[in-house]
């Protein structure tokens, strides 16, 4: 929020029969262009971190649906696990294709959620917090003591992928994965229960005293927040066809948590944004090489310090701070110098 | 027989070891409500610190012990003032900043001295047996270092003004403040105290084992464990909830084979905390 | 408001990702000289550095040493090499990236690494692109050297020769010993030695006795899994398959506090010394390891010379993984062998030779029944021992041809 808007009133461009058209084309240009990247970079390298940005997005805005209720779940990796093993094992040891895989996988990932979820509704916020920590943490050991079923500490192999060997057919499909899901999710905020949801995370009394069954919509946001990570554990599966428990443990969730805290929790897009920033810097910082982990943790303490709601909240500040020196500008010309 | 001999003897050691590694989170945590998810890193460093020292100024380990406490609770305070202070309630941007620091520290450290296998010296030697337990001094120090400790930070949270001040500050924040009660400046003793005691820890343990720039990941994931169980504004809690992991730790390995041993741990401690999710001992927080 | 900071950020990604695409684009080569790039899959950060760094320094000597001799010669011209490393933060999702990387980006067509059960990862992406890799370590599990990989070979060193010349050093230096206890991290791996264990220690009349003792990886407190391994009274001797110096020190000091000074034969590459910082030198009486001496008079003519350049530039402690050096070398030979740079026709050259020239000596190259496929390249192995308080070789082990 603008601390300025109490002092000064500057009033916004009104808008005309040409800027009203400039949003919705820069909107379809874009849409050209994500449609169109698989032919644009001819690099299938980056092709591959663009599919692995894309299961991330859908990852971190499901994490981030969840704490809209008030909870803050540190199991998401280990929710995303789930999701890849199921379909994993599924494919390997049974032989299912990955149409039935993954969406079985997704279902059954949201229903141990909700399953969990339900005994540790009750817990207050940091106890949540903590709770499914070691939730988390017991789902990595599980997976590690699986013996030949889930190849233990040195993961899974053998799983059918879904697309030969063209990453572009892959892309298209987790393209679209993505988009559904982010519509999924956004109508689910926006809906009914989403604000009930919300109005539980601020006060738990008046919800409960409007009637609003606290638990049940608590289970209810796990649910589908672990439904999506399970959907994208078994698209990762099927497109890496190689599985570690190291890919989804205590780390893995704290990045998915940074994601979503970089780019912004208030915002719907700042899950999205984080992921896309915290992917494709580190990209960058391959020059580095041992030094490239310092790269994130700069990024992560600008944006604590200079970016309190993340970096989506990057273009209200430069505005905020483009109207400062406007109004500082005004009062000096006011003022005769 | 031997065997259980020899896992009681580590259940008390293994215990201690936890204890003494847990007490500097709690501190910041069980007192005051920060989470310092670094304090793995933080331990880390107090090892490689404490060598470095010994390796450098040529002073034995025990001098080295308590200059390391010193140095590390510095950058305690300095992580107090100006990573915790500003974002007190604010638990998103803490857990920001503590992976923010971990990776710095981890890297840091990796790049430094990552390749080499290092160890402090053994702060005693011999073995002693008693019966049919055999034990090595090295151990018993250990052991007996966290029990001391232990029974200090006791003391001091009962029995001491600053200690008061902590309890007060846990159970009501803004209440303790309008008291005339400091709380930053109680809050930066808490840190250096945590940040001392996890040097201290970490010097021990990077005697009697070895150093290694992730040996905070496994320890975090104790001290979370044990901070949880004993619950907020307990220190106390801190010794039976290590009591319960030292046990489970030393007896499960016995019990089951490989991997299996530590997800029924965790899925222990998962149980418990739906018994009782506000800890033990302690009582519950608004977070 | 909200759609339109959403609106500048997506423009602003936008122009993030096609100033990639531009970027992404791969260096060309200058021209005149000939080159021949190997891709190095590594940790350069992360977990695994410790292992993984000084493979990279190493193999970087080697590469020294074959360019200081003018380099690869294939049909009359002469090919420099360079090596290309790409990072895998020690994670399976950093190999996968670092194979897609070099496959697709650098366009490398031999690749060094992964390391053990990350290299199931970079199959995936290697063998349909017709890109021959060369594993630095392998632990026998799926994926990592075996019938569904064609296009990998073990240049390095594995588990299964480790334990065959542990094995012949146990039954040599300890001919009492009937019966052991097995030791092992829980990392997937059992499943495969244990039996293949059980096979090569039956054939020098020594059993296994009580339950294959196994931790979990991430174990740093080893009280408990000393206490279990004492209690299997009837072993003579502990076989440890597998593992990292921590493991290896935390057990024995346990061991030897307990009392048990039983002989303990570690088939891993842990440097004696290294151990030493942990147990102190008495617990080391009794114990071996496969692992790499500096200063061995017996050391092999180009293995010594990589040696004397890692102790100049970094010193006698520093770790002797050894492994990607050989893995290059062997690519050296091959691809002299077959006269070619194509991956298909070196695999097939290699496929029919028996022997190759390692930097170890000539080793055979074997495999097909333990492994599922003839990419084995078993070169000899060097056991190691603490004698008069010096880190010592207690001799060469001549593996032969594994099955």
């Amino acid at each position: 929020m603008s601390d300025n808007q109490l002092s000064t009133y500057i009033p916004s461009e009104p808008a005309t029969a040409r800027s009203r058209l400039i949003k919705p084309a820069i909107l379809a240009g874009l849409v050209v262009i994500i449609a169109l990247l698989p032919l644009l970079l001819g690099s299938p390298y980056l092709l591959h971190i663009l599919i692995l940005t894309l299961i991330y997005i859908i990852a971190a805005v499901s994490l981030r649906t969840i704490t809209i209720s008030g909870q803050f779940p540190l199991a998401h990796g280990a929710f995303m696990g789930i999701g890849a093993y199921l379909a994993g094992m599924a494919s390997k040891h049974l032989g299912w294709s990955p149409w039935l895989t993954i969406p079985l996988a997704a279902l059954v990932t949201m229903g141990i959620g909700m399953l969990i979820g339900y005994p540790f509704a009750r817990l207050r916020a940091l106890y949540y917090a903590l709770g499914s920590l070691f939730f988390g943490i017991g789902v990595v050991y599980i997976i590690q003591a699986g013996g030949t079923w889930t190849g233990g500490y040195s993961g899974l192999t053998g799983i059918h992928p879904m697309f030969g060997g063209s990453k572009t057919a892959y892309y298209y499909f987790f393209l679209g994965l993505a988009i559904v899901s982010l519509l999924a999710l956004y109508r689910f905020e926006f809906s009914r229960i989403g604000t009930n949801l919300k109005a539980i995370a601020q006060s738990h009394l008046v919800a409960s005293s409007v009637g609003i069954n606290e638990g049940w919509f608590r289970v209810l946001a796990v649910g589908v927040g672990c439904f999506f990570a399970g959907l994208a554990g078994a698209g990762y599966a099927h497109y890496n066809m190689v599985l570690s428990p190291a890919s989804f443990n205590f780390m893995a969730t704290l990045w998915l948590v940074m994601y979503v805290l970089i780019g912004g929790i208030d915002s719907f897009a700042g899950p999205i944004v984080g992921t896309i920033i915290l992917i494709l810097i580190p990209e960058f910082a391959r020059g580095l090489k041992e030094y490239s982990p310092f790269l994130s943790a700069v990024l992560l303490l600008i944006v604590v310090y200079l970016m309190p709601k993340g970096l989506v909240s990057l273009p209200s500040l430069v505005r905020a701070w483009y109207s400062e020196r406007r109004k500082g500008k005004k009062i000096a010309h006011v003022s005769g110098n | 027989m031997a065997l259980v001999v020899a896992t009681v003897t580590n259940l008390l050691i293994l215990s201690s070891m936890y204890i003494v590694v847990a007490l500097g989170f709690a501190f910041l945590f069980n007192m005051l409500g920060i989470p310092n998810f670094a304090h793995g890193a933080i331990y880390m460093l107090g090892g490689y610190i404490g060598l470095a020292l010994i390796s450098a100024v040529g002073i034995n380990q025990w001098v080295a012990l308590i200059l390391t406490a010193v140095v590390v609770g510095a950058f305690g305070l300095f992580l107090e003032r100006f990573c915790f202070r500003p974002f007190v309630g604010d638990f998103n941007r803490i857990v920001m900043i503590c992976v923010a620091v971990i990776v710095i520290l981890q890297t840091g450290v990796n790049i430094i001295a990552g390749t080499q296998i290092l160890s402090l010296p053994p702060f005693a030697l011999g073995i002693l047996k008693v019966g049919p337990a055999s034990v090595s001094y090295e151990r018993i120090v250990t052991f007996a270092i966290g029990a001391v400790l232990l029974g200090i930070i006791i003391w001091f949270v009962n029995r001491t003004k600053w200690g008061k001040q902590m309890q007060a500050i846990s159970q009501d924040r803004l209440g303790a403040s309008l008291q005339g009660i400091n709380v930053h400046r109680v809050s930066a003793l808490a840190s250096f105290i945590g940040c001392a005691l996890a040097a201290i820890a970490g010097c021990l343990i990077g005697a009697y084992l070895n150093l290694g720039p992730f040996m905070g990941d496994f320890m975090l994931v104790k001290v979370l464990i044990l901070a949880i169980l004993a619950g907020a504004g307990s220190i106390s809690g801190i010794f039976i909830a290590g009591l319960i992991l030292g046990t489970l730790d030393s007896a499960l390995p016995v019990l089951i084979s490989g991997a299996a041993g530590d997800a029924i741990a965790v899925g222990i401690v998962v149980v418990l905390m739906l018994i009782r999710p506000q800890g033990f001992f302690g009582h519950e927080v608004e977070m | 408001m909200k759609k339109k900071s959403l609106l500048i950020c997506s423009v602003g990604l936008v122009i993030i990702l096609a100033a990639l695409s531009v970027i992404g684009c791969p260096a060309t080569q200058p021209a005149g000289e000939k080159t021949l790039r190997v891709g190095m899959i590594l940790g350069i950060t992360g977990f695994f550095t410790v292992r993984e760094v000084p493979d990279m320094n190493q193999a970087q000597f080697a590469a020294d040493i074959i360019n200081e001799q003018g380099g690869i010669s294939v049909n009359g011209d002469k090919y420099k090499v360079e090596l290309v490393v790409v990072d895998t933060k020690s994670t399976m999702d950093g190999v996968t990236a670092a194979a897609n990387k070099l496959v697709f980006d650098e366009k490398v067509k031999f690749i060094i690494g992964p390391t053990a059960f990350f290299a199931a990862a970079a199959g995936s992406i290697c063998d349909p692109n017709e890109v021959l890799r060369f594993i630095t370590w392998c632990v026998n599990t799926p994926g990592e050297v075996d019938a569904s990989t064609p296009y990998a070979f073990l240049g390095g060193n594995g588990s299964v020769m480790t334990s065959v010349a542990a094995i012949k050093y146990l039954k040599a230096t300890y001919p009492d010993v009937k019966k052991v206890s097995f030791f092992s991290p829980d990392d997937g791996s059992p499943a495969v030695m244990v039996p293949i264990d059980t096979k090569l220690l039956a054939a020098e009349g020594i059993s296994l006795v009580g339950d294959p003792v196994l931790y979990p990886n991430e174990t740093q407190e080893f009280s408990a899994f000393a206490a279990k391994l004492n209690a299997i009274e009837e072993a003579d001797a502990v076989f440890m398959q597998n593992g990292l110096v921590p493991h290896i020190g935390a057990t024995v000091k346990s061991l030897r506090e307990l009392g048990n000074y039983k002989p303990y034969i570690g088939s891993l590459p842990a440097r004696i010394s290294q151990i030493e910082t942990i147990t102190g030198e008495e617990a080391l009486k009794d114990v071996a390891t496969i692992a790499l001496t500096p200063g061995d008079p017996d050391m092999p003519p180009v293995a010594k010379e990589i040696i004397d350049r890692v102790v100049a530039k970094y010193g006698a402690d520093y770790q002797l993984e050894m492994t990607a050096p050989n893995c290059l070398w062997i690519i050296k030979e091959g691809i002299e062998a077959a006269q070619s740079l194509d991956p298909t026709v070196v695999k097939e050259k290699l496929e029919s030779m028996d022997e190759v020239e390692t930097i170890w000596g000539p080793a055979k190259i074997c495999g097909e029944q333990t492994f599922g496929i003839k990419h084995v390249v078993a070169s000899p192995q060097s056991v190691q021992i603490l004698k008069n308080g010096v880190e010592t070789t207690a001799g060469w082990i001549d593996l032969g041809y594994i099955p």
